[in-house]
């Protein structure tokens, strides 16, 4: 054990001892306070005389002092078997007590028979047969009229006596019937009710529990039940007031239940804290067997020093148990835990002072009757407690995890804008790659020309201007291609203004006729750049080979068309052949990659390249024939044999 | 703010141009011309600036990338003169971004650094005529502007000034290539008034304060 261990248990030992005392001393205070309307005159008498009573054979051993207090105590062994003791008093009773006169007892325990001057006030029930001592209610007896005398009244009462156990004859009251009805009523309440109540209660809460069990299953809810159950039969002690059982036996089943009821409850509060301490544990066990088998065993004789001496012994578990639940404590709400000391204390207290208090009228013996209902409340208040901190357990989780789903929602919008980031810089860098092979195909390669011309100084001046003004165009191109626009009427316009001082210089007139904005899918910079070439070849193969005069660009919606009043396309496929060009291919090609289809229309009045689409048939056919699409030289076959 | 060409005297040219081949280029295309006097070339912001309040040029050939500065704070001193001078953007392809801002701080139109020399006067003397030029590309962006200037409208944040059915139709043409004449021809107007309608479109482009023209030319995207 620790050095923490040894001074919790010190601490919970002072505790106990401190609340023990300050039970005596309450117990003490109360003594003080009882008896007081009766003034005894002749004392105490224990007569053995009265054709009433069966027997008074004990009477030989009691004082005949003059001048007893009460309560008297009867010790349990001075009988050798069960027996009447008659007790008299003579007391002066004032005449005039404003109403009918009575006499109250708040504790007759063990009162069988009372009469005054003479005059039988009540036989209870019990006085026949063999004399038991009995937890009997508070009783108040009315006095028949005429009874009191002026001065001195006699007062005769009858208790019974066992062997086994104290009999005890506490102070009595006599004064006006109905004032003394009301503390009647409140002994009644406490006494009585009070302990029916509790005998009920854990009634029901062993029903409760044994339900609970088949439920859930054992755990501490076996504890509980054994809690309940022996709780049951401890407070029947105090509730039923015609025991089923002999006098001491009746007494032992009280004894052991408590004893049991201890045990089960230290149990299930140091599961509640989730302590299993072995040695502890084997050890209470062990003294609770032994101090049954003693309790059990005891002769009538024995059983009241017995009970005493081993229920001292069970202080030490009990602290134990106490610095054990202190120092595992932190399961539990802080109230819950001092209150729960406070109460185990209290409760361990009870036992010496019960002890070593004299007379029933003892605080700490009401306190042992109401443990069970004392200790369905805590677990009451524990209940509660802990429903009220899942509650909060619960608003709190639901917050955390609000705020996890915020997070999370806000990570995944992260990645998809991650994503959908990474999917813009690949489409981006994809169509950065298709502009940039173009610029390296057109305006790379004239420019590369341009350098060999000027090194190998074979070309004159013109040659070299229209390489680079051929180079500007190209790049011009490229540019329009990446307008912020992609309205392909607007790109139009722009290859037109920029190929219109060519046309001009080659005697050719623009024919300009766009009804409609084309609506062409796919749109972006590398459809605008498809687009553009295959115009700007057209209108270059017209300016070159067709001969013509005018050129009409015409377009609406689906199509655009390029027409010449020329000769005919046929030299520009002698230029291709010849040079190994494939001007009139590449146009194929992008025109495939636009999803286009791509006509050549020869006539006598001149040539007609369209270029014609319809977003639904151009998906279709290049989901169609994937293998066509994906050759651009197939479709340029095509076309060359269309030409043909 | 476009006066008719005095028939006696010439009018000023200045060009403002970092890159001395283009300028002489440009100069050359001025020197062509009669009715051109070039009264001076600077390579730098402050040299162009110098020289505009110097001489008072009729027309600025402006590029805006100079070296220590941009070229739009020459057209932003420009709109502040109090003698009839208009600014036309030196560039090398006429779709710049940068182009309609120049519109909106009072540029008059473009002028190509590829065009031929004798093309360069012809756009100079088109200009003092009344004809600004406008490619297909900024009357598309003009009217995309306009679209948005509907909308900033309702926000009592008119960014363009709401341009007539007219106007709105000949800059349609305009965006799908077709020519001054053409379009005078399909509208069965003259030029000249295709012409006015195309100056009134720059007008109304143009934003008076300069910070207002930059501040608004940010919120609408344009810079």
């Amino acid at each position: 054990m620790t050095g923490k261990s040894f001074s919790t248990l010190g601490l919970v030992t002072i505790y106990t001892v401190v609340l023990t005392l300050l039970l005596l001393g309450v117990d003490r205070a109360l003594q003080g306070g009882s008896g007081r309307s009766v003034q005894l005159t002749d004392g105490l008498q224990c007569i053995a005389s009265g054709s009433l009573l069966p027997t008074f054979d004990t009477c030989a051993e009691q004082s005949l002092a003059t001048a007893v207090a009460l309560p008297v105590s009867v010790g349990g062994v001075a009988v050798e078997k069960p027996a009447y003791v008659h007790y008299r008093f003579v007391a002066d009773i004032p005449t005039d007590l404003g109403g009918r006169p009575g006499i109250h007892f708040s504790h007759p325990t063990d009162l069988v028979r009372a009469s005054v001057n003479g005059e039988v006030l009540a036989v209870l029930p019990s006085f026949s047969g063999e004399p038991r001592t009995r937890w009997s209610k508070p009783t108040i007896l009315p006095w028949p009229d005429g009874v009191l005398l002026p001065g001195a009244n006699t007062i005769d009462l009858v208790v019974a006596v066992t062997p086994s156990a104290d009999t005890v004859l506490t102070s009595f009251s006599v004064g006006n019937s109905d004032s003394l009805l009301q503390e009647q009523r409140l002994r009644a309440w406490i006494t009585t009710t009070l302990s029916q109540s509790s005998f009920v209660l854990m009634m029901i809460m062993a029903l409760s529990f044994a339900v609970l069990r088949s439920a859930h299953g054992g755990g501490v809810f076996n504890w509980l039940i054994v809690a309940a159950v022996s709780g049951v039969l401890y407070t029947a002690g105090f509730a039923v007031t015609n025991p089923p059982l002999p006098e001491t036996a009746w007494l032992k089943v009280g004894d052991i239940a408590l004893r049991v009821y201890g045990f089960a409850c230290a149990i299930f509060f140091l599961r509640l804290v989730d302590v299993r301490h072995r040695l502890f544990e084997r050890s209470y066990a062990a003294y609770l067997v032994f101090s049954i088998i003693v309790v059990a065993a005891a002769s009538s004789d024995h059983y009241k020093s017995l009970s005493d001496i081993t229920n001292f012994g069970l202080i030490i578990p009990a602290v134990v148990f106490m610095a054990l639940f202190w120092m595992n404590r932190h399961g539990l709400g802080v109230v819950s835990n001092q209150m729960l000391l406070f109460v185990f204390s209290l409760i361990v207290a009870t036992g010496p002072a019960t002890y070593w208090s004299s007379g029933d009228n003892s605080v700490s013996l009401l306190i042992q009757q109401m443990v069970p209902m004392l200790m369905v409340g805590i677990g009451f208040w524990i209940i509660l407690g802990q429903v009220v901190s899942s509650v909060n357990a619960y608003k709190q989780i639901n917050a955390t995890l609000e705020t996890r789903i915020q997070e999370k929602s806000a990570e995944l919008s992260a990645t998809y804008a991650k994503l959908a980031e990474t999917r813009r810089v690949e489409a981006v860098s994809k169509e950065r790659e298709r502009i940039m092979m173009d610029l390296h195909d057109g305006v790379g390669g004239q420019l590369v020309n341009a350098i060999t011309y000027l090194r190998s100084g074979s070309a004159d001046h013109s040659v070299l201007q229209s390489t680079l003004e051929e180079c500007l165009s190209d790049l011009s191109l490229a540019v329009d291609s990446l307008a912020e626009t992609d309205n392909v009427a607007t790109l139009l316009g722009m290859l037109r203004a920029r190929l219109e001082p060519l046309l001009t210089a080659n005697g050719l007139k623009f024919r300009w006729q766009i009804d409609d904005d084309p609506d062409m899918p796919d749109i972006g910079p590398s459809r605008n750049i498809n687009l553009l070439r295959i115009v700007q070849e057209a209108i270059t193969n017209v300016i070159k080979h067709a001969d013509a005069t005018e050129i009409s660009i015409r377009a609406d919606k689906h199509s655009i068309s390029i027409c010449d009043n020329g000769r005919g396309l046929d030299a520009a496929r002698r230029q291709d052949q010849r040079t190994g060009g494939q001007g009139m291919s590449t146009m194929a090609r992008r025109a495939a990659l636009l999803r286009a289809e791509l006509t050549v229309d020869e006539t006598e009045q001149g040539t007609c390249v369209a270029l014609s689409w319809n977003s639904q048939t151009a998906v279709q056919r290049s989901s169609e024939r994937p293998e066509r699409a994906s050759t651009p030289m197939d479709l340029a076959c095509s076309i060359d044999g269309s030409m043909d | 703010m476009t006066e008719p060409a005095s028939p006696d005297q010439p009018h000023k040219v200045l060009i403002v141009d970092d890159q001395v081949l283009t300028a002489e280029h440009l100069a050359k295309g001025v020197a062509l011309r009669d009715d051109l006097q070039l009264i001076g070339m600077g390579f730098t912001l402050e040299e162009g600036l110098k020289l505009l309040t110097e001489h008072q040029p009729r027309i600025v050939l402006v590029d805006l990338g100079l070296p220590d500065g941009s070229g739009m704070d020459i057209l932003r001193a420009i709109s502040k003169v109090t003698w009839p001078c208009d600014a036309l953007v030196v560039s090398v392809f006429g779709d710049e971004k940068s182009l309609v801002t120049a519109i909106r701080a009072g540029a008059r139109g473009y002028i190509l650094k590829s065009s031929g020399i004798d093309h360069i006067g012809q756009q100079i003397a088109t200009l003092i005529a009344g004809g600004s030029p406008m490619s297909p590309v900024i009357a598309r962006r003009v009217l995309s502007l306009v679209a948005e200037g509907d909308v900033a409208q309702t926000t009592q944040e008119q960014t363009v000034e709401i341009l007539t059915a007219r106007e709105h139709e000949i800059l349609t043409l305009i965006a799908r290539g077709y020519k001054r004449a053409e379009i005078a021809s399909m509208l069965s107007i003259a030029i000249g008034t295709v012409g006015n309608h195309i100056n009134n479109v720059y007008r109304k482009l143009e934003v008076r304060s300069n910070t207002e023209a930059v501040s608004k030319a940010t919120k609408i995207g344009v810079l």
